[in-house]
């Protein structure tokens, strides 16, 4: 069932419809605001927002099937609008993209598979990089046309592919990154 | 693709997508289906002291939160089961409820705009102040 259909039903109240269009699409929206606030709980907040926002606005939704760029343009503002909110309060720079090792991974580095320890790197890597190029390369990773990603990151959509290569190229300059290809 | 468009790397697709949402978080969406048929402004979240020092939420520690709607603040503290909070608005006649999954309690504003809620069992919760005509609804916060 596409998102267009799934909307007809929310429409008609059916909760089984809504429940799937969350799943479907919470984890696109909180890796998006992810990007931008550089703090899990934010992110969450975000991503709830977001949806509340579509929940209220269900009716009015002009054009169902384009429902994930409509939900992806709303978090991405809200979260801006957090990550400000945060830089006002003092808390960590939205700016500051430094590595940000996941504590529970810490905490017992013999439990962590291999691979684990390789996304954490990998990730770390990427909150170095700037919002626009973490929002761009999550976008990418979720497979969104490069239409959509334009609309919602407001970007002509001839500059994606240079923008994304750009960003993959400052991603291969970090030397975890570097090494990682070269064992490869 | 050409040399100004890469492909992204599997093992940059796959770490991206390592991590995601709390299941707790997507559940509390899921669970605000009720928003559908809620004729309210939702207001902002303008602090929240999870946010303030290391960003990681603790359930046991008291919370701060202020949300805004024009020039209607309302700040709660949520503890234990409990919340204590301030309305401050230019109008008159104020009214508050807080909404949770499983009911709907009237709030007594003090003409401080004083509130509390006490003995509120776990889960997720909004609070509707009617201010004159203008119906508003703060986003689902949780109650540990």
């Amino acid at each position: 069932m596409d998102d267009s259909e799934l909307v007809a039903k929310i429409r008609n109240g059916d909760q089984d419809a809504w429940n799937k269009l969350v799943e479907r699409h919470s984890g696109l929206l909180w890796r998006l605001a992810r990007s931008i606030v550089n703090d899990d709980a934010a992110a969450s907040d975000a991503m709830q927002t977001g949806w509340l926002r579509l929940l209220q606005s269900i009716d009015r939704v002009a054009d169902p099937s384009a429902v994930r760029s409509w939900l992806c343009t709303t978090v991405r503002r809200e979260a801006i609008a957090l990550s400000k909110s945060m830089q006002r309060q003092g808390a960590t720079d939205p700016m500051d993209w430094s590595f940000d090792a996941p504590t529970a991974i810490e905490d017992d580095p013999g439990e962590v598979s291999a691979q684990a320890e390789q996304n954490t790197t990998i990730v770390g890597a990427l909150r170095n990089l700037s919002a626009k190029c973490q929002e761009l390369l999550t976008m990418h990773a979720h497979k969104i046309a490069y239409e959509q990603i334009a609309e919602v990151m407001d970007m002509p959509v001839g500059s994606i592919g240079p923008t994304k290569a750009r960003c993959l190229e400052q991603l291969r300059r970090n030397p975890a990154i570097a090494q990682l290809e070269a064992a490869r | 693709m050409s040399d100004i468009d890469p492909d992204l790397p599997d093992y940059l697709v796959d770490a991206i997508l390592s991590k995601g949402p709390a299941a707790e978080d997507v559940d509390l969406v899921k669970n605000a289906f009720t928003w559908r048929t809620i004729d309210a402004e939702l207001m902002e979240l303008t602090y929240d002291s999870v946010l303030d020092t290391t960003g990681v939420r603790d359930a046991s520690a008291r919370r701060t939160m202020e949300f805004t709607a024009g020039d209607l603040t309302i700040v709660i503290e949520i503890e234990a089961g409990t919340i204590r909070g301030q309305v401050r608005s230019s109008g008159a006649g104020l009214s508050i409820q807080l909404v949770g999954q499983d009911a709907t309690v009237e709030g007594q504003l003090s003409p401080e705009g004083a509130i509390s809620f006490a003995s509120l069992a776990p889960g997720s919760y909004r609070l509707e102040l009617l201010d004159g005509e203008a119906m508003h609804a703060t986003p689902t916060f949780t109650v540990g």
